[in-house]
């Protein structure tokens, strides 16, 4: 019986050893490849079609990780690898050093800045807009005024660019409730067209055109009612400095060029740069 | 953007192995560790006894998902502290590494009762005839252990496939991995089905665990 037990032992040793080395292969040898580029572990999310998901094939795609592919054409001395996790994931593995960037479709705050280095060109731009119903003839947020609006997420820029067009117009109440349900964004839109809510505040990264079209909806979007740039962030180090001065470059070639406008009406149907002033 | 019902089963079928080699791996170390606390919890070694009891308080408290991310983005910063820059750990070893981890600190709480249940006289009868303390063990003891703790295991493996449920987190994509995915590429219009399919295969599994240890559970008892 001791015997079976040591034998059992070092079965799952080899084993786990075994299903390690499998892993780990791959990055070896892209690491031996050149020994003047470093490799850059870039995380985002694997369910956030169309910013980022993983596709039929295995492939990570979406706007922000094509545009880490363009990066990785016209940056020199750096190889992106993409890595797809939950948005939690990637946020602490970006904290701990785990990756070196994470592509999350993020906007600017104090607390992320102190966190980690921003880069100073923006990679994107989230469009918080109303969804709602094609004939209600509503086109701003001052026509929500007793209207009833679907539950709004606590967390994240469209309850917080709701409250501050509250605190500026204090003379207009909203009415609405705070939920973050998980509800699919089909299933949302859904709600609209069948008048269960009149109106949806939401960032139009998620799809919306693609929804509506495919499934018929008797829905639409108001031009924005905020803007946010949104950017790359990276992990803080002082070898990260000169990472960013790169990605700096890298995405403003990019922008210049028409490549981001170009992979944004790829990905969300419409150039969302075209609401710059 | 519509998929069908066959494509869906045979992506899950593709993964399915994921799920299992993860299950025995984390089951397997989880019972070599159980084993080993569970030793050091009856022998009531100073401080070694404490901190066995500390590490299974805390691997039943600490939820899976917090487990996970402390294997994965824990142990590359503590070995960094330690000095071994370079070592990474992957997605497949932290999701085997903190199952198990989880499934130990469980099962060592199934094994120290069922250990304790054996009747003091036993061990004195055994005592008697003059056995070993290892052949007093396999001969006497452990035969007597096995059909009280099997039951409180079944249930510690049917938890661990439960857990298996989060590792999509980090990026293996399993089955819940290949559901989300699924999800996400329709965004959303077939979330039910999905989850309705998935909860079918997460119940063959602990079916068929309950299966193997029913049969063990037969196998094993005194009548």
């Amino acid at each position: 019986m001791g015997k079976r037990l040591i034998s059992f032992t070092l079965c799952i040793f080899v084993l786990i050893f075994l299903v390690a080395c499998s892993n780990d292969d791959k990055t070896k040898a892209e690491s031996d490849g050149d020994k003047n580029v470093r490799i850059i572990k870039v995380a985002t999310g694997h369910t956030s079609k169309p910013l980022s998901w993983i596709d039929k094939d295995g492939e990570v795609t979406g706007y922000e990780p094509e545009i880490i592919k363009e990066l990785d054409k016209v940056i020199d001395g750096y190889k992106f690898e993409l890595v797809a996790v939950e948005d939690s994931a990637g946020e602490t593995g970006l904290a701990t050093g785990k990756y070196d960037m994470l592509a999350g479709g993020l906007g600017f705050t104090e607390e992320r800045a102190e966190q980690y280095i921003i880069p100073s060109e923006s990679n994107g731009r989230a469009l918080i807009k109303i969804y709602v119903g094609k004939d209600s003839g509503i086109e701003g947020i001052e026509d929500l005024v007793g209207k009833n609006i679907s539950p709004l997420s606590p967390a994240g820029a469209t309850l917080k660019t709701v409250k501050d067009w509250e605190a500026e117009h204090p003379e207009h109440k909203l009415k609405y409730d705070l939920a973050d349900v998980g509800i699919p964004m089909a299933d949302r839109l859904k709600e609209i067209s069948n008048g269960k809510y009149d109106a949806l505040f939401y960032p139009s990264s998620y799809g919306q055109i693609k929804i509506i079209e495919d499934q018929k909806l008797a829905v639409r979007a108001t031009d924005p009612i905020k803007i946010i740039p949104t950017f790359f962030m990276i992990h803080k180090s002082e070898e990260n400095e000169k990472l960013k001065e790169a990605i700096d470059e890298g995405l403003k070639k990019l922008k210049d060029s028409g490549k981001l406008s170009e992979l944004s009406v790829e990905f969300y149907d419409e150039d969302v740069f075209q609401y710059d002033k | 953007m519509e998929m069908s019902t066959l494509e869906l089963l045979l992506e899950f079928l593709k993964v399915l192995p994921i799920n299992i080699i993860i299950i025995i791996l984390s089951a397997a170390l989880g019972l070599l560790f159980a084993i080993l606390l569970t030793f050091l919890r009856i022998k009531k070694i100073p401080v070694i006894s404490q901190m066995a009891d500390l590490y299974v308080s805390f691997a039943r408290s600490v939820p899976g998902l917090i487990l996970l991310f402390i294997a994965y983005f824990g142990i590359p910063k503590i070995l960094s502290l330690m000095g071994f820059n370079s070592v990474d750990v992957s997605p497949m070893h932290a999701a085997i590494i903190s199952m198990g981890f989880y499934h130990s600190g469980y099962i060592s709480e199934v094994f120290r009762p069922a250990y304790l249940s054996v009747d003091k006289s036993q061990h004195e009868a055994a005592d008697s005839l003059g056995y070993t303390p290892t052949k007093k063990f396999f001969r006497i003891i452990l035969p007597q252990v096995i059909p009280v703790a099997l039951p409180g295991y079944g249930n510690g493996l049917v938890y661990l496939i439960h857990d298996t449920s989060l590792i999509f987190a980090i990026g293996v994509i399993d089955i819940m991995g290949v559901a989300e995915l699924f999800i996400s590429r329709s965004y959303g219009t077939n979330q039910v089905f999905i989850y309705f399919v998935i909860a079918l295969m997460f119940s063959a599994m602990c079916f068929t665990a309950d299966f193997l240890i029913k049969k063990l559970e037969k196998k094993t008892s005194f009548r």
